[in-house]
């Protein structure tokens, strides 16, 4: 149970950290897949930082309810990363130094990602993830649209046990710069997630220090 | 001599009082039943000493009968009066479900409360930091709880945005509450009903009317008692703080643990199972 759990959160997080904008309408499928994945490796290769604040929308449609979560996100090659809500409440995500850390109501729980299948496992994806290389991804169908300005990935998890909780992820990329602009994790029964991304910085410099877990403020 | 012919006696009575009661078979019954029979057994040997010629008369046979008798039967009726008397004990205590400190008036009193509440009727809705423990897995997030349709509807989900589950209680208490969603992870029946019946507490409370209050003789607070199983405390207000669950010969257990400000909604929600655990913290 724990590490479904995981999984399933690593998943949310791992895609929302592929990078950096769009608008959903008149997409049609792209066939030829082999442009865009050449343009997403060559975007992937040239980032080797990102800064960015993001705002998370859970869209309950039964409850007609929209719970709004704001957060940072960081991102440094290799792949050391931080995934940070600052409200409504506090809770971070850091990867960094082969340490998965998760910062809760002040207690810090910590796992070794090599000694930890699981954490290895996550943490190969989002190597992958981060390069562009998620078209070749395993444990996800991928299906490629376009419009005038953007690419939407559409992804649909091949587990089961996956699918039952997420229907589809659709990441949505700039055509311009590339960057990934929002993301949209659909569950089965029309809720869903939105992540937007915001006041991005790519390749500013950003200090081993911002990853490491004594820097992070807890209220 | 004597406890052969003790239990003989006994034996006799018991007979009779078998064959009086035979035809009876409501519990209700049980507890003056074994109270006569105590009271009989205890008291014949006594009355039998004043009639000496009976005692006399009465020896030889029952001293023949007597020396065959099984001791093992003896032990066995010994037993059994043990266990008759505490089980007078137990019956005594289940139907008083007394609690110290308190007295209990009756529901037309001037002490009592008119209504109670844990979300009151101006509730519409409420966003909970989370906390779940289930034995040795720690689930955190966030939860909303909604007035929605004539129902109350509760969400848990991670801070990512994935839903653990999702529960409707229905005003009416008649109607089963509806999964719409759990996790497959947690999908047992065990966490379900625990799930259905903890929520059921807050959103269905008793009726006064059908109820056992007492108040607290210093600081007036009240206590509603539901069929003899649940112990609702309250302020003078009527606003629910606990719930427990009444055990015999035990201390009440805490169930549900709640804390309000002036908001038609409880600030702080903790449900209490041990191994299972759910902590609801309001965000403002």
């Amino acid at each position: 149970m724990k590490i479904n759990f995981y999984f399933i959160n690593a998943l949310a997080f791992i895609f929302s950290s592929v990078l950096l904008h769009a608008q959903n309408e008149n997409y049609t499928e792209i066939t030829e897949i082999d442009n865009i994945k050449s343009k997403l490796i060559t975007h992937a290769a040239s980032t080797s930082s990102i800064e960015s604040t993001f705002i998370q929308e859970k869209h309950l449609w039964m409850l007609d309810e929209v719970l709004i979560s704001k957060g940072e996100f960081l991102f440094k090659k290799e792949n050391s990363v931080r995934w940070q809500y600052n409200s409504p409440i506090q809770y971070t995500i850091v990867i960094h130094n082969g340490l998965f850390t998760i910062v809760n109501n002040n207690k810090v729980s910590e796992f070794n990602i090599d000694s930890n299948p699981m954490f290895r496992e996550i943490n190969n994806m989002i190597v992958t993830a981060i390069r562009g290389d998620f078209i070749n991804n395993k444990d996800f169908k991928a299906k490629f649209f376009e419009n005038s300005e953007n690419y939407l990935a559409k992804l649909t998890p091949t587990n089961a046990q996956v699918s039952l909780m997420l229907e589809t992820i659709d990441i949505y990329f700039n055509k311009q710069n590339m960057q990934v602009a929002k993301i949209v994790f659909s569950e089965p029964g029309d809720d869903f997630t939105l992540i937007t991304f915001q006041n991005k910085k790519i390749n500013a410099e950003l200090l081993d220090d911002r990853f490491l877990v004594k820097d992070i403020s807890i209220d | 001599m004597i406890l052969p012919r003790r239990h003989q006696v006994a034996k006799n009575h018991k007979e009779n009082i078998y064959n009086a009661f035979s035809f009876v078979h409501l519990s209700a019954f049980v507890p003056l039943w074994l109270i006569i029979k105590l009271v009989l057994i205890g008291f014949l040997p006594v009355s039998r000493w004043c009639n000496q010629n009976a005692i006399i008369a009465d020896l030889k046979s029952a001293y023949n009968k007597c020396r065959i008798a099984n001791h093992k039967q003896l032990i066995f009726y010994s037993k059994r009066i043990s266990i008759y008397a505490f089980s007078i004990v137990l019956l005594t205590l289940a139907s008083s479900c007394s609690v110290v400190g308190y007295k209990a008036v009756s529901n037309s009193n001037d002490n009592n409360i008119a209504t109670i509440q844990i979300f009151d009727d101006n509730f519409e809705k409420a966003l909970y930091k989370t906390d779940i423990n289930i034995y040795s897995t720690n689930l955190t997030g966030i939860t909303i709880i909604k007035k929605k349709d004539s129902a109350m509807r509760v969400v848990s989900m991670s801070e990512l945005g994935m839903k653990y589950f999702d529960f409707e209680f229905h005003n009416n208490q008649q109607k089963d509450p509806v999964v719409h969603y759990i996790m497959a992870s947690l999908n047992k029946n065990l966490l379900v009903n625990m799930i259905k019946k903890d929520f059921g507490l807050l959103f269905y409370l008793p009726k006064i009317n059908e109820s056992k209050v007492m108040v607290n003789v210093e600081d007036k607070s009240k206590i509603l008692i539901k069929n003899n199983k649940l112990l609702y405390l309250s302020d003078t207000m009527g606003t629910i703080s606990i719930i427990k669950k009444y055990r015999v010969l035990l201390p009440n257990k805490t169930i549900i643990t709640l804390s309000k400000t002036a908001q038609s909604y409880p600030d702080t929600i903790e449900i209490n199972h041990g191994k299972i655990s759910l902590n609801f913290v309001n965000l403002k």
